[in-house]
């Protein structure tokens, strides 16, 4: 079976009358392996969990939800999309009428926040909704209020500057 | 004024800003300026290849020289295209082939893209020169 990739490590000769390559399983693991997720899976998945179960954490994590909500949704510019639910993480797909998402996504990060824009990986839902692309507000564990906060006002200003 | 002239103009012009977020207000305000397009030539040949929003470059040529016109449906891109435009448009086609866009870096404009908003200024100006060496 050929390898799909070619890259350090998958190579036993390079010669011009013929390549041969590694031994199993080397041959068909093409550069650098993902060595530092071995040692930092379970660190992470520590954190995650007593990020879950810390109830600061939980009531931040609320208060983030509940006030970004508030405030995509009273704002006539926005358009947010999916459902309000109590189980909702604090997780914001939105559009904002008449300015491109990827506008928006380049102001936001000069002005240090970083948002996921265009196509989400899903083009058949974006034709659904009638949207070229949408933009996304994923608050982690380790968000504040503050940076909600810090996040609409950021986003109202350059809504301001691109409309 | 000269391509040599223009492009120093535009350099100084960016100089004045000394935040990015300036900078891209100003960039904003040339994509707002930009001559209305024409639907009609909102064609896909029109469309530069490589660019994460739609681009459309249009090129006429006139006594020698090659006029450019262009839209995009976002309005940073379109001060960058916009930009592009005030500094090629009018020249001959020699002139345009010839010149090294590198001005391009001296403004730190594709420092300060996302690597595939990047990609895309590649490729407008990729289009550009390949429109002055080969026309259409």
């Amino acid at each position: 079976m050929p390898p799909y990739m070619g890259g350090g490590e998958m190579i036993e000769t390079v010669r011009f009358s013929g390549t041969t390559y590694a031994p199993l399983p080397m041959k068909f693991e093409a550069g650098t392996q993902n060595f530092n997720a071995v040692p930092t899976l379970v660190p992470a998945l520590d954190f995650a969990e007593s990020a879950r179960e810390n109830p600061e954490v939980q009531a931040e994590q609320k208060a983030i939800l509940d006030y970004v909500y508030a405030q995509l949704t009273q704002d006539s510019r926005i358009v947010l999309y999916g459902t309000y639910r109590e189980a909702k993480i604090p997780l914001f797909s939105f559009a904002v009428k008449g300015v491109h998402h990827e506008d928006l996504a380049l102001i936001l990060d000069k002005m240090g926040v970083a948002v996921r824009s265009g196509q989400m990986c899903a083009e058949p839902l974006m034709d659904h909704l009638g949207v070229t692309g949408l933009l996304r507000a994923s608050f982690a564990p380790y968000n504040t209020l503050d940076e909600a906060k810090y996040f609409i006002t950021s986003l109202q200003r350059a809504i301001e500057m691109l409309q | 004024m000269t391509l040599e002239e223009k492009k120093q103009e535009i350099i100084e012009e960016f100089s004045l800003y000394d935040e990015w977020l300036d900078k891209y207000e100003y960039l904003i305000e040339l994509g707002k300026s930009l001559e209305p397009f024409p639907e009609e030539k909102k064609t896909e040949d029109r469309l530069i290849k490589g660019c994460q929003s739609r681009v459309w470059l249009d090129a006429e040529e006139r006594e020698g020289k090659l006029f450019f016109s262009a839209d995009s449906d976002a309005i940073i891109t379109k001060g960058i295209i916009s930009l592009l435009i005030s500094v090629y448009s009018g020249r001959t086609r020699e002139e345009i082939a010839a010149d090294d866009f590198g001005f391009v870096a001296e403004i730190g404009l594709k420092e300060n893209l996302s690597p595939t908003r990047a990609n895309g200024l590649v490729s407008m100006i990729d289009t550009i020169k390949n429109l002055a060496e080969n026309g259409r």
